[in-house]
């Protein structure tokens, strides 16, 4: 890091306003809300409807046995954390074999395959979705859990084996070659010395693909009629049917639901800001 | 490196086979099968009869494919030009430590990016709502109970809830990248503009922005292409309404596909999505590619 203070350099008055009044109104904006849906959980709905507003007067955890059992929230949970798990393993699998054969593997099909791959970041599920409940429907996909993991991993796939080709093209080359020498082959090379040494990156890998599955809904909206393998993100989105006026139920289920998000922050935050950084940065 | 042997080739094939074979199975065996399926005018049961352009004029002359046109449109350009300005601004005043708790509103910015959009449509349809949070303080702070606002209602403004949204949860994922791009900035360089009693705007325009038009550039190519497709918070927060004055495509794919089983039709949305895409990327990295060698030429 910079061993130099902003101090050192002469700061326009002006721009340390500028750069204070933006900060202050991305706070409130950000924090107000937030501080506001989660006290509005513990509302009783009387006072929601007299004010909705105000802080609670009379503080109640009713708004989330409720929204607990209604929500059928266990066995969501439940589901979420199979997809998101599965998902996870798989692409980091996957994504660090692939890489590491594109970047160390000399083959002339590394530059077509790669790119395709790649290509790949720029298709999202929404665009998609059509064929893919056309599939669904014909393999009988629908409305089982396999039907979710696939998709899942393919559409985390492109970002995973970017990020990995990026970190196993790093690793030098004598490496490889000296265990080369000593006459390992590539699965082993593989096995013993990429793996181990990519740690860092599968972690970063995992944690933002865990994420990108936990937060997904409209794979799971669109291919699932059926209530056993709906996820959290689903539930949620259908509670807001079911009880449109009653914002404090809603409210302690958005919390609910949000708890994982939040333990992972807490827990990886750079591993989640490295992933999200990595997508647009230059090697 | 030595030549290809028969066991390297094996290796090959058996460590990318797994990734290539889903990968090309769910993404782009569906590409392709949506493109056919687009000339038809298939209805999810029985044979599809080909029927050329058919869909392409049918949407062309509908007026709720051009005001979600329209509406993509302006979630375009909230991407571009406030999304990614501001994303750049907050990454800079931090890096260069020009507040103070600076650990704190980086937390702050980046938070909102990792919320579910579930959640951040349920949370935002209550703020918006014409008896929602913003027409309650609005109301209290004029002293009128019965206030509601009407501005999200009315069909040029109905997607304005949406952008500031959009604004207010993604910004986060461009003020993280270009907060990682700007600690690349060699530190001598900077003090050695310090010494040379440059200030902090100097600092700004000769140094560091030249060196982030790759960010930019590659920031507003993901921009682009997210900004076309998801429409997943807007589906939740107002399904398009009210009327269709909230729709953008990637909705009205989805209303033609699954509520009215037009999935010839459906496709047809989604190959003009991806085209759209990909002309607005080109545009993007031809914009860029004058600049990169104007700053190149301006260098020498």
């Amino acid at each position: 890091m910079a061993t130099w203070k902003a101090g050192q350099a002469q700061v326009p008055v002006l721009f340390r306003v500028a750069a204070y009044a933006v900060l202050a109104f991305f706070t409130v904006f950000t924090l107000f809300p937030l501080i506001w849906l989660t006290y509005t959980s513990f509302k009783p709905e009387t006072e929601i409807v007299s004010n909705m507003v105000a802080f609670p007067v009379n503080w109640t955890l009713n708004n989330y046995i409720q929204a607990w059992e209604l929500g059928e929230f266990s066995h969501l949970f439940v589901n979420s954390l199979i997809f998101c798990v599965t998902t996870t393993i798989i692409v980091v699998l996957f994504s660090i074999s692939a890489a590491f054969a594109f970047t160390k593997i000399p083959s002339r099909m590394t530059p077509i395959l790669f790119s395709l791959i790649i290509m790949g970041l720029l298709v999202t599920i929404s665009s998609s979705i059509v064929p893919l409940f056309i599939a669904g429907n014909f393999l009988g996909l629908t409305n089982t859990h396999l039907g979710i993991i696939i998709p899942y991993v393919a559409f985390n796939i492109s970002f995973a084996v970017y990020l990995a080709a990026a970190f196993v093209r790093s690793i030098p080359n004598e490496v490889i070659e000296a265990a080369k020498i000593d006459g390992a082959g590539y699965l082993r090379i593989y096995g013993l010395i990429v793996l181990p040494m990519a740690r860092p990156i599968i972690t970063t890998i995992a944690i933002f693909t865990f994420h990108a599955c936990w937060v997904e809904y409209v794979l799971v909206y669109m291919m699932s009629s059926d209530a056993t393998i709906r996820t959290v993100q689903v539930g949620l989105s259908l509670l807001k049917g079911q009880l449109s006026f009653n914002f404090g139920f809603l409210f302690a289920a958005v919390v609910i639901s949000s708890l994982p998000l939040l333990v992972l922050y807490v827990l990886f935050r750079k591993h989640l800001q490295a992933g999200f950084s990595m997508g647009a940065v230059k090697g | 490196m030595g030549s290809e042997t028969r066991s390297d080739r094996f290796s090959y094939a058996l460590l990318t086979t797994p990734a290539l074979l889903i990968y090309g199975l769910v993404i782009v065996v569906p590409v392709v099968y949506s493109l056919v399926l687009s000339f038809t005018d298939w209805a999810g049961v029985g044979i599809p009869n080909f029927i050329g352009f058919t869909n392409y004029v049918v949407m062309f002359s509908d007026p709720i494919f051009w005001w979600g046109l329209r509406n993509n449109g302006l979630v375009v350009l909230v991407s571009l030009i406030g999304q990614i300005p501001l994303g750049f601004f907050l990454a800079y005043v931090i890096h260069r430590r020009l507040v103070r708790h600076s650990g704190f509103f980086e937390a702050v910015i980046f938070f909102p990016a990792l919320l579910s959009p579930v959640v951040v449509a349920l949370l935002f349809g209550v703020v918006f709502a014409p008896t929602g949070l913003v027409s309650q303080i609005i109301g209290r702070a004029i002293g009128d109970p019965m206030f509601s606002l009407t501005v999200f209602n009315s069909k040029n403004t109905a997607i304005l809830p949406y952008l500031i949204v959009l604004v207010w949860m993604y910004t986060g994922i461009y003020f993280i990248i270009f907060l990682a791009n700007l600690q690349k900035t060699s530190p001598e360089m900077l003090e050695a503009a310090v010494l040379d009693g440059a200030n902090e705007w100097n600092i700004l325009k000769s140094l560091i922005l030249p060196q982030q038009i790759p960010v930019f550039l590659t920031s507003a190519i993901y921009a682009v292409a997210g900004s076309l497709k998801s429409f997943e918070i807007l589906w939740i927060m107002t399904n398009g309404g009210p009327s269709y004055y909230s729709n953008v495509l990637g909705l009205y794919m989805i209303q033609n596909t699954f509520s009215f089983y037009k999935y010839g039709f459906g496709s047809a949305i989604s190959v003009v999505l991806i085209l759209l895409s990909v002309f607005l990327i080109l545009i993007l990295s031809a914009i860029a590619a004058r600049f990169t060698r104007r700053y190149e030429q301006g260098a020498h």
